[in-house]
């Protein structure tokens, strides 16, 4: 399995907001164990679609300056569940972003329903090096749609 | 696993035609069940061997230039039991080639006979370095290349039938069934995701889902559609086996985050055949379409045309 947990960006606000979609498929590797009656997305794995997006808005925002690590997560909220043929929309909101840190919340719905809710998230923050900012910007401009 | 579905390229004449190995194994993510207990590669899946011979031989011609993308298959036949262990001989030829696209012909051969054929088949060229780094392309067809590398013997082992102890499990191709409402016709989500392993290579630059993937979707809600057909009729005893495809047509990319609507009808139906037509759609618009031909067949006269009689 590739480690993409989110297909690509359908709406962005640099500095405050976005908007991502994961599909969930049938042939994805996690639902043979989870479970072979019963496939489900685990839920830590839209936590990390979330945390995936996350860092993506704010490395777009930070216009390739800075790569975002989760280092906490706060009031994680389940409230449904996305299976085989599901579309998760998240939208992912910038509460804070400094030099040094970031804090985003965060929901994810399927058909308008909310399924998981993401209090606070916080990521530390790396400088990129400026050689490498040109394939990270060229990779992470693809996912915008 | 990856995408890498020809093993080996033992013969290639420049801008015109190869011989290359491809060879099957049970690690293979693609096989499938059309009999408990029978596994079986994918009809639609093994046809990217051809797909991706045919696209070395254009690769070399123009100096890693260019990729050819496919876009219309005007016949295509299977009619062999392709199973692990087996070691195929994949044949190409360019039957003229412009600027712009290419017309193209295979074949796969089992045990010296023909499983698999392409005919006609239409592709348009795209910029290579678009999909892939042109140094990488280079590199991986230098290992690939064995000039006068010795095809698969035409006497190989045996096919085997005692398999039943490694059961395949596969989910469909399809996640969802949305309509079932009329009785000849089914329509189903299919969600395309950036975490399926064939993105690493179907392009490290531009994500495109195969065509034999889409291609396999039909399939798989096909073959669903004509298993309900036969439950209604009465003939449990008879399964649906791919036999062709007529009118392949692939209209427009398909990306991660796309989500395919794939419909079947029932063009006819009779004892020992039918005709399905399959259309996916992406946001409204035209994606792809293809007839499939299924032969309707028990275990037993599967087991005597597909693989003893061969």
């Amino acid at each position: 399995m590739r480690f993409y947990l989110f297909d690509k960006v359908i709406d962005f606000i640099p500095g405050t907001s976005s908007r991502g979609i994961k599909n969930v498929s049938s042939q994805e590797e996690f639902l043979i164990d989870h479970y072979e009656k019963f496939p489900v997305m685990p839920l830590p794995l839209i936590v990390e679609s979330i945390a995936q997006l996350g860092g993506w808005t704010i490395t777009v925002s930070s216009q390739y300056r800075y790569l975002a690590l989760m280092v906490m997560v706060k009031d994680v909220e389940a409230s449904g569940r996305a299976c085989p043929g599901d579309q998760i929309e998240m939208q992912v909101t910038i509460e804070n972003l400094n030099e040094f840190a970031a804090t985003i919340s965060s929901v994810a719905l399927v058909e308008g329903k909310p399924i998981l809710k993401v209090g606070s998230l916080t990521y530390a923050l790396y400088e990129i090096p400026e050689a490498d900012r040109r394939a990270i910007k060229e990779r992470y401009e693809k996912l915008i749609n | 696993m990856r995408f890498l579905m020809i093993d080996r390229i033992c013969e290639l004449e420049k801008g015109k035609s190869a011989r290359g190995i491809k060879n099957i194994s049970w690690n293979d993510d693609f096989l499938e069940e059309i009999f408990p207990g029978m596994p079986v590669v994918s009809s639609f899946v093994i046809a990217e061997a051809v797909a991706q011979l045919l696209s070395w031989i254009i690769v070399e011609a123009k100096d890693f230039t260019v990729k050819p993308v496919i876009t219309v298959v005007d016949s295509y036949i299977c009619n062999g039991h392709i199973q692990p262990g087996d070691q195929l001989e994949v044949m190409g030829s360019v039957e003229s080639m412009s600027e712009e696209g290419a017309l193209v012909h295979g074949k796969i051969l089992l045990r010296g006979k023909p499983v698999i054929e392409i005919n006609h088949a239409v592709c348009y060229l795209y910029p290579l370095s678009e999909l892939d780094p042109p140094e990488r392309a280079r590199m991986q067809f230098k290992h690939l290349y064995v000039p006068g590398c010795p095809l698969p013997q035409t006497a190989q082992h045996p096919a085997s039938l005692m398999r039943e102890e490694v059961p395949v499990y596969k989910r469909p191709w399809f996640d969802r069934i949305t309509d079932d409402s009329q009785p000849a016709r089914l329509v189903a989500i299919k969600n395309v995701t950036a975490t399926e392993d064939y993105f690493n290579d179907h392009f490290p630059r531009k994500p495109i889902l195969p065509g034999v993937v889409i291609l396999e979707a039909q399939h798989s809600l096909a073959r669903e559609l004509v298993l309900r057909q036969l439950a209604e009729r009465g003939l449990t005893g008879s399964f649906p086996v791919l036999c062709g495809a007529e009118k392949v047509k692939f209209r427009l990319f398909i990306q991660p985050g796309d989500q395919m609507l794939v419909e079947a009808a029932v063009k006819s139906f009779s004892d020992g055949q039918c005709f399905i037509a399959t259309k996916v759609t992406v946001g409204g618009k035209n994606a792809a379409s293809a007839l499939l031909h299924f032969d309707l067949t028990d275990r037993a006269s599967y087991t005597q045309k597909y693989i003893l009689g061969r």
